[in-house]
């Protein structure tokens, strides 16, 4: 392979890197959004308010993601024709709020029961014993899980490219359908999600190792 | 809808046969290899274990379908040709290998020093500790998280859809692209595959609470 | 006393931790049948030189004989061999029981006895239930560690050590770990074995354990031993101003 087209290969991926981080930064925050009243919504003593709740976390993460990917772009485009990566981005983002919501409910259980206690025992009224004192601790506690999330939603985009969203994965199947090696591409774009990856799973070491230092000096 | 439903249902379960075979055949592979990568990321030996640490690294690090489309597309030009159930077992057992090596490796860590003492004071050293001290101990520690592991190999088997195996979802996408109801059948597909992961997931987490 | 044979002798045992000292060269002869008791304060190295007489810890200078045979040719690097010879001839008691969790507490004692190659299964278990009928827990053979109190579990560690049929047995504060009640049954159990002639040397914070059981007492301070002799003498008639300064602060509590 000449240096010209390894350096048109490097371009073609990196195009599809952007994609990539577009699609893992919009449906974290998303998934973020609807996962925390998801989660408070699953915490709560009213059954009537804790079963639909706990039903779509459960349906969220127990339809495997690429058949989320299916359902929403070939299902319900003749309702709704999306563009794969509009239809990508949902699909991305239920899931997402799925698993932070699991993430932020055990967040939520994991603060000592004393707290909320000695907070009543303050006077303090429910939802300002929630606010004030649960809430801050049990996002806390959910920040280096969800963090680890973040690396394992960066592997999970690649499976847009089945329904044409123009990721790294995708662009590297074009490459080698135009006749690059096979070896070669997908070892550049693995390289790709490894550059991103990493220094984004160790920055969540990171987290974890603050988070847990935080906790131990309270 | 739900008439539909009925027809189909005889094909998807088949589809679901090959998807629960496909899971069966990488948990057989996956684990072992979990086990002896976790083991060799621990060894005495430095180049070694870098070496191992590094494998394991990279294939948590890079997405399982980039393994996928390396094995299935790039092999092949060093006259390897796998067929694609088998790319799927090879892909999935490196992958589901380098995550259960991490639970392996904190369940033998997790067994403190104490029994290691323990055992050495009786004259038990070596690899006689490790197997009849050490590792009866890590192993109760950790079938919970393999558990949990192997539901969620079970739901990537999905990905063999991208090369045409014929499990559940590509059974349903082509059932979907002969009726043009691809709502209905994936949907189906979708409900099926949850209430699996559902229920294993309450089982393991029972048995887990059982174990503690 | 002195004229029984010498079963163990340490000889100047040295032990650093990178720039700190813990053993400055403690020699000790251990004839057959003696009961020693170490004592001293906390963080006077008693429990690292007991680790010392059976290599779990690793000296950094002096040597170890047993029966007037040196256990290592090199101290320094022993063999698998040599390791192995000298901990099946030496027991050990934890503070913290270290029965294996995962194993019956019949099998925590066969297993080593099979592992070493030092008796069928069949005797072994046997053997067991001989060594568990000694400590009195025989109706525990098939109970899981887990499901005994903290006494009984020390006292089963005991019936383990015993099973290789040790020369010599070596007690780290078995009894730091008990409620006193508790702690009193293995008392009484290691009583018995100091009774019926075993070699024992015992790290503890029980005076009147160390009085009543011991022949010799060994006070470790900051890592060389300050003050040695029968218990009446050291307890009584101590020649050392630290000595009494040590023994008033226990009595006291």
């Amino acid at each position: 392979m000449s240096d010209f087209s390894f350096v048109s290969l490097l371009q073609t991926l990196f195009a599809g890197l952007g994609i990539t981080i577009l699609m893992t930064v919009v449906s974290f925050a998303a998934g973020t959004l609807l996962g925390i009243p998801l989660a408070i919504m699953r915490t709560s003593k009213r059954w009537t308010v804790r079963a639909p709740a706990m039903a779509v976390i459960d349906i969220s993460r127990g339809i495997p993601p690429l058949v989320w990917l299916l359902i929403i772009y070939y299902g319900v485009s003749p309702v709704l024709p999306l563009e794969p990566l509009p239809a990508a981005l949902i699909g991305l983002s239920v899931i997402s709020a799925g698993y932070l919501a699991e993430n932020f409910r055990a967040g939520i259980d994991n603060v000592h029961t004393g707290q909320k206690e000695a907070a009543a025992a303050l006077g303090l009224t429910p939802s300002n014993q929630f606010w004030r004192i649960v809430a801050p601790q049990a996002l806390n506690i959910s920040i280096p899980p969800s963090a680890s999330y973040a690396v394992a939603l960066l592997k999970d985009t690649a499976i847009a490219s089945i329904i044409g969203v123009a990721d790294i994965i995708f662009l590297a199947q074009n490459e080698v359908s135009r006749g690059g090696s096979a070896v070669f591409v997908f070892a550049v774009a693995a390289v790709l999600y490894l550059l991103v990856g990493i220094p984004l799973s160790y920055f969540s070491r990171f987290i974890d190792g603050v988070v847990r230092s935080k906790v131990v000096s309270v | 809808m739900f008439d539909h439903w009925l027809e189909w249902l005889p094909q998807l379960l088949s589809g679901l046969g090959t998807s629960l075979l496909l899971t069966a055949c990488v948990a057989v592979i996956g684990f072992p290899l979990g086990l002896i990568l976790g083991l060799l990321s621990t060894a005495p030996n430095r180049a070694v274990r870098a070496f191992f640490i590094a494998f394991i690294e990279v294939f948590r690090g890079i997405p399982l379908l980039a393994v996928i489309y390396l094995l299935y597309f790039g092999l092949p030009a060093a006259n390897v040709t796998m067929t694609a159930f088998a790319t799927i077992i090879v892909g999935h057992s490196l992958n589901l290998g380098a995550y259960s090596s991490e639970v392996f490796r904190a369940g033998v860590l997790h067994v403190g020093s104490g029994q290691r003492e323990a055992a050495a004071s009786l004259g038990i050293t070596g690899r006689k500790a490790f197997f009849h001290v050490v590792l009866p101990q890590a192993m109760r520690a950790i079938p919970g998280p393999l558990m949990s592991m192997l539901i969620m190999v079970f739901q990537s088997t999905s990905l063999a859809f991208a090369i045409g195996v014929s499990e559940m979802t590509s059974t349903a996408f082509s059932i979907g692209s002969m009726t043009f109801e691809y709502f209905n059948v994936l949907v189906l597909a979708g409900l099926i595959y949850a209430v699996l992961c559902i229920v294993s997931a309450r089982i393991v987490a029972r048995v887990e609470e059982k174990l503690n | 006393m002195s004229e029984s044979r010498v079963l163990l002798d340490a000889e100047s045992i040295e032990k650093s931790f990178k720039d700190n000292e813990v053993l400055k060269g403690i020699t000790l002869e251990v004839h057959a049948g003696e009961v020693i008791a170490l004592i001293g304060p906390s963080g006077a190295g008693k429990s690292t030189f007991l680790r010392c007489l059976n290599y779990l810890e690793r000296p950094t200078g002096g040597s170890l004989s047993l029966d007037g045979e040196p256990a290592f040719t090199d101290p320094l690097r022993p063999s698998k061999a040599e390791l192995l010879r000298l901990r099946r001839r030496v027991g050990m008691v934890f503070q913290t029981f270290n029965l294996f969790p995962h194993l019956s507490v019949l099998k925590n004692i066969v297993l080593a006895q099979k592992l070493n190659g030092l008796r069928s299964t069949g005797e072994a278990e046997e053997y067991a239930h001989d060594l568990l009928r000694q400590v009195g827990l025989v109706d525990k053979a098939h109970a899981k560690p887990a499901e005994c109190s903290g006494g009984q579990q020390q006292r089963i560690a005991i019936a383990r050590a015993l099973s290789l049929d040790p020369e010599l047995m070596l007690f780290d504060e078995p009894t730091s770990a008990l409620d006193p009640e508790v702690g009193n049954d293995v008392l009484k159990v290691m009583r018995d074995l100091a009774d019926r002639g075993t070699t024992m040397i015992v790290v503890t914070h029980e005076m009147k354990f160390a009085e009543r059981v011991a022949d010799r007492v060994l006070l470790l301070d900051r890592g060389s031993i300050l003050e040695e002799g029968p218990p009446e003498q050291v307890f009584r008639n101590p020649s050392h101003e630290r000595t009494r300064d040590f023994l008033q602060a226990v009595l006291d509590r």
